[in-house]
Order: structure tokens, then C-alpha cells, then sequence
């Protein structure tokens, strides 16, 4: 549709070397303590600068719940992509939707979105690519670049995101599957400490006289309503009570 | 506290699996709660009685509850789920204030 227009060759494209060098920073970041956050940063910056004609790069993440995460290279990336959130439409939905890679060579002339493109044309927005990001078989997002410019992206520039978008799809994916085992791993450090405290209690209010476990937990509970208190807190408070006791009196 | 629902009630799983997605909760979280609060059962039993495929013992249907309703509280929700344990009789509802300000002797009356 814009084959009239000569196709732009920018004067830094990286080669298939750079390309890989790039692809190995990616490929660090496993290794270190990365977040999701500093991960979706990282590979939206390598992005703009690894996609020839890229004016601004953009990733946006869908959880199974649905939840978007979003990281933009610039104001014209969060401008665009912003139009897209609030149409519920756009080019990088169909990538991340139908895993299809989409490629728009002139806003203005291309009317697959419909009230998108003019509202992009608005933001600045002239031409965009955008890839999905598919891993171990789901899709958990897209990529996209964007240019100021009409035809900014040729079949290399597709290609290149296409492959990009495969190592950072892995990498995301890999990134959130620490975070999670972390997340869970503090969950259960902090259940442990816990427990461990309303165990005590337990005892406690068992040497008292309560019956058994359960009349425990009962009298437990009953405090934690009296006290509007979480029952962690009347458990530490008893705990706390009972050890000050104990240093106030000689042994026995 | 007495509000007739028994722990044998084969529709009470209903309230917990109300109340479990008023809370915003998966099962694994919700899990990972009652285990902070002292749960005893393994995640594969929490998720068949919230299924209402297994039945699960009274006391532990109180921790359950405990744990939803701390939940529901921190998110101003109104509803409460009842327990089903009641407060021994020499545990008066001031005396629980004295227990924790001056905790008896081991042995003493």
C-alpha cells in the first residue's frame, strides 16, 4: 500500500552480529536478580535500538487474570499505546490476540482499526510494527515499534522484531517464573513465622486449661474479634505477656 | 457464636467458596493463609472440601474461616463467615482481657 515510498535505510542499523550481542544481554539477565519490572525496561530498550527505523519501542504484558503490565522507550510509545487501551483496539492487541505479527506502513491510509489510526495519526504516530510474545506455548504479550515516519519499517526491520520477540518472550517468561517462586518463598518464610507464634499461644492456653487445639484456636479467635485485632497480634500479644511474666519472676 | 450451621452441613463449603472469591483469593493463597494460621491439611484436601468433594473437620474449618475473614475485613467487605467452636465456659468474654494481662501460673488455679 505505500510501495511508492523508498524504503528508509538507517544510517546505525545494527547487523546480525549486533543483533546477537544484543540477544546476549538479554540472555544475562536470567542469571541476575533481575525484576519483571527492570526486565520489561531492558528489552524494550534493546528493542528501539536493535529495530532499524524504530523511533520507540513498547512491550505490554497480559497475565492469566488478564492484568496488563506495560513498559514504554518514550512519550510517543506510552501516547500510541494508550490509544490502543482506551479503543480496546489496535495493532499490538491483534499481534498479542491473534499471534499474528502486524505491520502498518501508513497510519493514515490503513483502515484495519478503525477509529485507531486517527487517533495515532494525533499522537504523532505514522507507521509501527508490532510482534507477539509467545513462549512455551502461550502468548504472554506483544512488542511493537513505532515510527514518526510513513513505511519506517522493511521485511529486515519485520524480521528482526520477529526474532527479537522470541528471545524476549523466553526471557519474560523465564523472569516471572522467578519472581513467582520468590514470592511464594517469602509467603512461606513469613506463614512459618506465624505459625510459629499462634503455636505458642496454643501452648499457652492450653497450660491455662483450655481443652485442646481447638478451644485454643477458639479462645484465640474470640480475643481477635474482642481486640479488633488480627489473630497473629492477640497470639504475639499473649506470647509477649507470658515471657514478660517469666523475667519478672525467678525461675521455678 | 451459635448460629445452628454444624460442620457436617454438606452445603456449608458453599459459604467458604463464597467467601473465598469475594476475597480475590486462589486456592494456593488461600492455602498459604491457613497454613500461617495453624492449618493442618495439605493443599490437595482444602481444594476438594472447597469443591465440596471432601469433607473437613470442624476445627479446621475455623482456622479456614479465620483466615477469610481477616480477608474480608481488610477489604471492608460486611460478610462474615460463623464458627462453629464456641468459647470454653471458663472463658468469659472479659475474662479473655485478664488471660492475656496476667497469664496464670502453669498448674495454678
Amino acid at each position: 500500500m505505500t510501495d511508492a515510498a523508498p524504503t528508509p535505510t538507517p544510517m546505525s542499523s545494527p547487523d546480525q552480529s549486533q543483533l546477537a550481542v544484543l540477544l546476549a544481554q538479554m540472555g544475562a539477565v536470567v542469571l541476575s536478580t533481575e525484576t519483571v519490572g527492570t526486565t520489561l525496561k531492558l528489552v524494550t530498550a534493546l528493542a528501539a535500538e536493535a529495530i532499524p527505523g524504530a523511533a520507540g519501542a513498547g512491550v505490554t504484558l497480559v497475565d492469566d487474570r488478564g492484568k496488563r503490565s506495560m513498559a514504554a522507550s518514550n512519550d510517543l510509545v506510552e501516547r500510541a499505546d494508550a490509544v490502543q487501551y482506551r479503543l480496546q483496539a489496535g495493532p499490538c492487541l491483534t499481534a498479542w490476540r491473534d499471534r499474528v505479527k502486524v505491520r502498518v506502513d501508513d497510519v493514515t491510509t490503513d483502515t484495519r482499526w478503525g477509529s485507531w489510526s486517527g487517533q495515532a495519526v494525533d499522537v504523532g504516530v505514522r507507521s509501527m510494527l508490532s510482534s507477539p510474545l509467545v513462549a512455551a506455548g502461550s502468548c504472554v504479550g506483544a512488542i511493537k515499534v513505532y515510527s514518526a515516519e510513513p513505511a519506517a519499517f522493511d521485511d529486515r526491520a519485520e524480521h528482526l522484531l520477529e526474532l527479537f520477540a522470541q528471545q524476549a518472550a523466553i526471557l519474560l517468561v523465564n523472569t516471572q517464573t522467578l519472581a513467582d517462586a520468590r514470592r511464594t518463598n517469602l509467603d512461606l518464610t513469613r506463614a512459618l513465622e506465624s505459625r510459629d507464634v499462634i503455636g505458642q499461644a496454643k501452648g499457652i492456653l492450653l497450660t491455662q486449661g483450655a481443652a485442646d487445639d481447638a478451644a485454643a484456636f477458639a479462645i484465640l479467635t474470640a480475643a481477635s474479634q474482642r481486640a479488633h485485632k488480627k489473630l497473629h497480634a492477640v497470639a504475639q500479644d499473649l506470647v509477649d505477656a507470658t515471657t514478660s511474666r517469666n523475667a519478672s519472676r525467678p525461675p521455678r | 457464636m451459635t448460629d445452628g450451621s454444624s460442620a457436617e452441613d454438606p452445603s456449608r463449603y458453599q459459604l467458604f467458596e463464597t467467601a473465598q472469591r469475594e476475597a480475590g483469593w486462589t486456592v494456593e493463597q488461600l492455602w498459604i493463609e491457613y497454613l500461617t494460621l495453624g492449618g493442618t491439611q495439605v493443599y490437595f484436601d482444602l481444594d476438594a472440601y472447597l469443591a465440596g468433594l471432601m469433607p473437613l473437620s470442624a476445627a479446621q474449618q475455623d482456622v479456614l474461616a479465620c483466615a477469610l475473614n481477616e480477608r474480608l475485613a481488610d477489604l471492608e467487605h460486611a460478610t462474615r463467615l460463623p464458627y462453629l467452636s464456641e468459647l470454653p465456659d471458663w472463658v468469659s468474654e472479659a475474662g479473655l482481657d485478664l488471660l492475656w494481662k496476667q497469664p496464670l501460673e502453669p498448674g495454678s488455679d
